[in-house]
């Protein structure tokens, strides 16, 4: 084998990745060639020089970064689990309306039903226009406070 | 005999990769886990920058999770993840090129002086290690590697891929992949005997 054969191969002869065959007739080259040896000697100095560098570690957070990147795109795997995120997935805005909706109806239905209203005094239509302009009042006519407040005035009587 | 449980670890990255092509996150994550630091090191090695290699680093894994399905299980997993990264990095160098051409540009239009480093090396706790002085000069000498050379010789040294698996990454022969280490590692050490 000529040098420039065995210098071109020095690579493949350090990394075990020649056949036998090419590895033995590499060595029998080195052996008898002080040149060919000394540039074999220069590669596993470079190699020993490579290995010394340190590893690094990733970020603390990376896999929590490839999360929050694959939930911004639509086939997002994995779910990070957040009170937000369980609040809003329980109780989404439309059902928290409607909770407030029936709670509103049954204000007005419970003001009207638990307590009797007082018959009134008179029929006139004025009258009636009069007091449909209760609405407006601090507490309005059938509301829970209105319920509370004759519930509270009936309560009183009896006690007396 | 009762079966004893399989945890992530016991299972190999193949296993795991089938997994995750049907969607199974805790797969996924095991994958993450057990390869991030290969993977950022590689990048960081090609890159030379902490911060955009993490970023590459990232993407690698956003790839794997949206490409599990087309993994063939003809090669390993570690060549399938390793050609992706280096994939990942050549896009980022050449997107770096084409953005510092613009800021060069712009420097040229404001008659700046471009007194830039080509390699970005924010100082991290980690980095103030490896800026003992041979570390930088190995550094200096990978950075100074023509692309195909330093992604070879990375790939050999860090990655323990063998010259058939590189040459599959490079998309070249394993001959053509014996000559670039060949020159790399001379490089390398010219590199290191100069100063």
């Amino acid at each position: 084998m000529d040098c420039h054969t065995a210098v071109r191969r020095l690579s493949a002869y350090q990394d075990n990745e020649l056949a036998d065959a090419d590895r033995k007739a590499i060595k029998s080259h080195l052996s008898g060639c002080p040149s060919c040896n000394e540039q074999f000697l220069q590669l596993q100095q470079a190699w020993e020089a490579l290995g010394s560098l340190p590893d690094l570690n990733v970020s603390t957070g990376f896999y929590r970064q490839i999360q929050r990147r694959l939930n911004d795109t639509w086939n997002a795997p994995v779910q990070v689990p957040t009170y937000g995120g369980w609040f809003q997935r329980v109780l989404p805005t439309s059902a928290v309306a409607s909770l407030v909706a029936v709670g509103i109806v049954l204000g007005v239905v419970a003001g009207n039903s638990l307590v009797a209203r007082a018959p009134a005094q008179t029929s006139a239509p004025e009258d009636s226009l009069l007091s449909s302009l209760g609405v407006f009042d601090p507490v309005p006519p059938g509301s829970l406070a209105d319920s509370f407040n004759r519930l509270m005035a009936a309560n009183d009587r009896g006690n007396r | 005999m009762p079966r004893r449980p399989t945890t992530p670890e016991q299972i190999t990255s193949e296993a795991l990769l089938h997994k995750t092509a049907r969607g199974d996150g805790t797969a996924f994550r095991a994958l993450v886990i057990r390869h991030q630091n290969h993977v950022f090191n590689l990048a960081y090695r090609i890159l030379g920058d902490r911060q955009r290699s993490e970023d590459v680093a990232q993407e690698v894994f956003l790839k794997v999770w949206q490409t599990a399905t087309t993994f063939q299980q003809k090669s390993k997993f570690t060549t399938w993840l390793y050609r992706i990264t280096v994939n990942l990095c050549l896009n980022e160098i050449k997107s770096q090129r084409r953005w510092r051409w613009l800021r060069l540009l712009h420097v040229l239009k404001t008659n700046e002086v471009a007194t830039e480093h080509l390699i970005d090396q924010s100082p991290t706790a980690e980095e103030l290690v490896i800026a003992q002085e041979l570390n930088q000069r190995i550094t200096k000498a990978l950075q100074a590697l023509p692309e195909n050379q330093r992604i070879a010789l990375i790939l050999r040294r860090y990655g323990g891929l063998s010259y058939q698996e590189i040459s599959g990454v490079l998309d070249c022969s394993v001959s053509a992949v014996e000559a670039l280490l060949v020159r790399a590692k001379r490089t390398v050490q010219a590199f290191l005997e100069k100063k």
